[in-house]
């Protein structure tokens, strides 16, 4: 039976989403955009979205990674696995298991 | 004179969440727990400060509902659906998207997603999440993913699919055949989980309704643009059904229909608010209204209104106006009065302070009222009012010291239930010096309400034809005592019409207009009473007649007073099957020239036919010209030129009917002189859309609430006049009709008993 690779997580998945949350905003302002240029850039209607996930709640889309990236000038690839980092740690930690995940770092 | 209309500023909502809102927010997650639904709300706002909330489920951490507040508009995605639902309100969006999962409410349901009273939103936004909810649940197996299940990225507008790529939410109504219907071992469970949270949440918020009235709907009506309202229908005011309050307003005046429009600043203060409030009293249940401001049996005042209002309390102020009206000496603006004076100048002032708390869903008032009066007024009321979301009670007390004495105490009680709106009235008393009436009402459901009322003013086949009618009906109820009032001011009313409402803003004139436009298009009995009385301007009228005695002496006779009208004219002996008008009068058919345009046939049933021709049209300024008549239009683009005074209007009417008719002749008026008399009536700047001609004679004509003052009224297509006359025992002793329908065609509704 499958199961949520956050499934009942608990505080673990609040954390790592509250992180990915702080970088997806610190790779905005960098770019000088707006909540609403964001939204704008990755179509998105509701802006307030991008708060959302900024504010650690919930979790990019993956079909819209590729947005997300180019919208942010990251290569795709490597905002994938940042978020994965942040999103999947368990698949991440085994794909690479030289890097901790990050919630081992803020934990 | 010209109108001009202010295009309210479109509101922009309050920049963070109401505590009400959030409250409603933790009792969904309150009930949803005690179904096995452990989700959590987060809420935060926008770098541009705009508020947003998410239901998080605690499992997962996935979102599967944001609601958000953008510019102004509330907007909110689901789990369960792939498009991103845009409203006014929380409670306008949530039921778009509940109307979106029929599953949850299906539309063929006695309470479906349209009726938004019977629908309270919390319990709306239980089946909302509780369906999201589920349909996370369902994707995330399905799909592998439940994060994926809630792309909440990829949306569009207006309930239009989403883009590629994006999973296609779960659809469970098997009703449907549009959408994917899941397999039903799974849609049984979807469903009963649903339901279950549903009937928690109607089970629970029913209970708290008996306590407190905090209600999304609120929001809704009192802070809606009334441009949009207008727009989309579904203002108080749409209909005058919407605001008759029968037994809720104990201040003698129980029929009444309201305007509202308000503004709400950015910090959910109301900057503005605007009222037109028209109040009718039944005759029946109000022994002494305030008769200073009636015609026949209507009240009209207008109400200025600004409001400030905080989260918790309301206050609103208002100008009342009309309180000023001096009658004519024939004393039609006296209905009841017996006695006749040459003036009767009314002044008087209305202070009134109510307040109203949503928190403890309570509230109370005390009106003031002190005039100068040749009438018995009442001057001062208090009154005291809860809910009508909840078991109410109301106590009314008006107490008077001048003239006849009015003293009156009632009590109503109201209560709302998920099968329809009750009410109860019971213990309405009027008492005083020289009267005493008893009124009980006691129903259920506000289609019966009437029904049931001893005062019965509205007829119940109307009400309950509509059903549309007693939910706006209730809408309006709750309006009204969910408000807090500070009534305060002083206005001047002299001649009806004419000089009411001298302090109201250029917004609320135009409100005013739209009011009455609004009046026209309805159909039901009560607004047939109302226009009739409205089309009845019997102080016009009366002056015109009176006037007219020094100009024509032939019609001296019929305007020395009201209830004289028409009498010494068209005594049956007095006319002639065959008349025609000349410029000093009618004369008979036998002495005039064969070229008469005047021509008498005989019907097979002994049914005299009576062509009647008026003078023939005269350029205007002629000497010869008949003072009583307009001049003649030189064609039809020149109708706008001649719109003339109601005087005129009357002059035709009476000079025609006065000369020619007879009650066992048919008339049937032809020609230039019928088009002249056609213009005047549908040109005229009283009633828009006049298309008819009423006129009674003699004693007022009353009944099923409506009354009728002797006088001539212009109407326009909608009254139903028939429906008036079949509630009039008295139709066949002093009415007659003339319509311009069907290429000015003249039709007889009744006889004039002289």
């Amino acid at each position: 039976m499958y199961a949520h690779p956050q499934h009942n997580a608990g505080d673990s998945v609040k954390i790592l989403r509250r992180e990915a949350g702080g970088w997806l905003r610190g790779m905005r302002e960098s770019r000088g955009l707006s909540q609403r240029d964001l939204a704008t850039l990755v179509g998105v209607d509701y802006y307030t979205f991008i708060s959302q996930i900024e504010a650690g709640r919930g979790r990019i889309p993956p079909d819209r990674y590729e947005a997300w990236a180019e919208a942010l000038g990251m290569e795709t690839s490597l905002f994938v696995r940042k978020m994965m980092r942040f999103y999947d740690p368990v698949t991440y930690g085994l794909l690479f298991p030289r890097e901790l995940p990050v919630a081992a770092n803020s934990v | 004179m010209g109108a001009a209309v202010l295009p309210f500023p479109r509101q922009r909502g309050p920049s963070r969440w109401q505590m009400d809102e959030i409250a409603e927010c933790y009792r969904v997650i309150d009930i949803l727990a005690g179904v096995g639904m452990s989700v959590a709300l987060e809420a935060d706002v926008s770098d541009e400060g705009d508020p947003w909330l998410v239901f998080v489920r605690d499992d997962s951490q996935d979102v599967i509902i944001h609601i958000a507040r953008i510019d102004g508009q509330v907007v909110a995605a689901s789990a369960a659906s792939a498009s991103l639902f845009r409203g006014r309100s929380m409670r306008d969006v949530l039921q778009r998207i509940v109307q979106a999962q029929p599953f949850v409410l299906p539309a063929s349901r006695p309470l479906c997603a349209d009726d938004r009273l019977l629908m309270h939103p919390a319990t709306m936004l239980v089946a909302v999440v509780a369906t999201a909810f589920l349909a996370s649940q369902e994707s995330a197996a399905l799909a592998g993913d439940g994060e994926a299940a809630f792309a909440t990225a990829d949306r569009t507008t207006g309930g239009e699919p989403v883009g590629a790529g994006r999973k296609q939410p779960l659809h469970l109504d098997t009703g449907s055949p549009s959408r994917t219907a899941p397999a039903s071992d799974t849609a049984a469970p979807f469903m009963t989980t649903v339901a279950s949270a549903v009937l928690a949440a109607v089970a629970i918020i029913a209970g708290e309704q008996m306590l407190r009235t905090a209600d999304l709907l609120k929001e809704e009506t009192l802070t809606f643009p009334y441009s949009e309202m207008m727009n989309e229908g579904r203002h108080p005011a749409a209909h005058p059904l919407a605001s008759a309050v029968i037994g809720i307003d104990p201040d003698l005046n129980p029929i009444f229909w309201q305007v509202a429009h308000s503004v709400s600043g950015a910090d959910g203060t109301r900057a503005g608010a605007f009222d037109v409030v028209n109040e009718q009293s039944a005759d029946s249940y109000a022994p002494a209204p305030p008769e200073f401001f009636t015609f026949g049996n209507a009240t009209n005042h207008f109400l200025v209104q600004a409001a400030l209002q905080s989260s918790s309390i309301q206050l609103n102020t208002h100008n009342m106006a009309a309180l000023l009206a001096p009658t004519v000496p024939i004393g039609i603006s006296v209905p009841k009065a017996s006695f006749s004076l040459d003036a009767n100048i009314m002044g008087g002032a209305e202070f009134i302070i109510a307040a109203y708390s949503p928190t403890i869903n309570s509230g109370m008032g005390i009106t003031s009222r002190a005039y100068v009066s040749s009438v018995p007024t009442p001057v001062s009321s208090l009154r005291v009012g809860g809910s009508p979301e909840a078991m109410s009670v109301q106590l009314a007390a008006n107490l008077s010291v001048s003239g006849a004495a009015q003293n009156a105490i009632g009590v109503s009680i109201s209560s709302s239930s998920a099968s329809g709106v009750l009410q109860q009235e019971a213990g309405a008393l009027t008492s005083g010096t020289g009267f005493s009436v008893a009124h009980a009402q006691a129903a259920s459901g506000f289609s019966q309400a009437a029904a049931s009322s001893t005062s019965a003013t509205i007829a119940p086949t109307d009400i309950a034809a509509s059903s549309t009618d007693a939910k706006l009906l209730a809408a309006k109820i709750s309006l009204s005592i969910s408000d807090l009032f500070l009534y305060s001011g002083v206005a001047m009313r002299a001649m009806g019409v004419d000089f009411y409402n001298v302090t109201r803003s250029s917004g609320a004139m135009a409100a005013t207009a739209d009011a009455k436009s609004l009046l026209d298009k309805s159909t039901t009995n009560e607004l047939l009473n109302q226009k009739l009385l409205l089309g009845d301007h019997g102080p016009v009228i009366s002056n015109s007649l009176h006037d007219t005695s020094s100009e024509s002496p032939q019609m001296s006779s019929t305007a020395t007073s009201t209830t004289g009208l028409l009498n010494s004219t068209m005594t049956p002996d007095a006319v002639s099957p065959t008349t025609k008008f000349t410029p000093e009068g009618p004369v008979l058919s036998d002495n005039l020239p064969s070229e008469s345009a005047t021509t008498a046939t005989k019907q097979p049933n002994d049914t005299t036919i009576q062509t009647i021709s008026l003078p023939s049209s005269l350029p205007a300024g002629d000497a010869a010209a008949p003072k009583f008549l307009p001049a003649a239009p030189a064609s039809a683009g020149q109708e706008q030129a001649m719109v003339r005074s109601a005087a005129e209007i009357v002059q035709v009417v009476q000079s025609m009917v006065s000369f020619a008719y007879d009650p066992s002749h048919k008339i049937v008026l032809e020609g230039q002189d019928l088009e002249i008399l056609r213009i005047l009536v549908q040109a005229n700047p009283l009633i828009a859309g006049a298309d008819r001609v009423l006129l009674s004679h003699g004693q007022i004509l009353a009944g099923d609430g409506v009354m009728l003052m002797p006088g001539v009224a212009l109407l326009p297509a909608e009254v139903f006049v028939p429906k008036l006359v079949a509630s009039l025992p008295t139709v066949q002793e002093g009415l007659l009709e003339i319509v311009f329908r069907n290429d000015l065609t003249v039709t007889l509704a009744g006889v004039i008993d002289l």
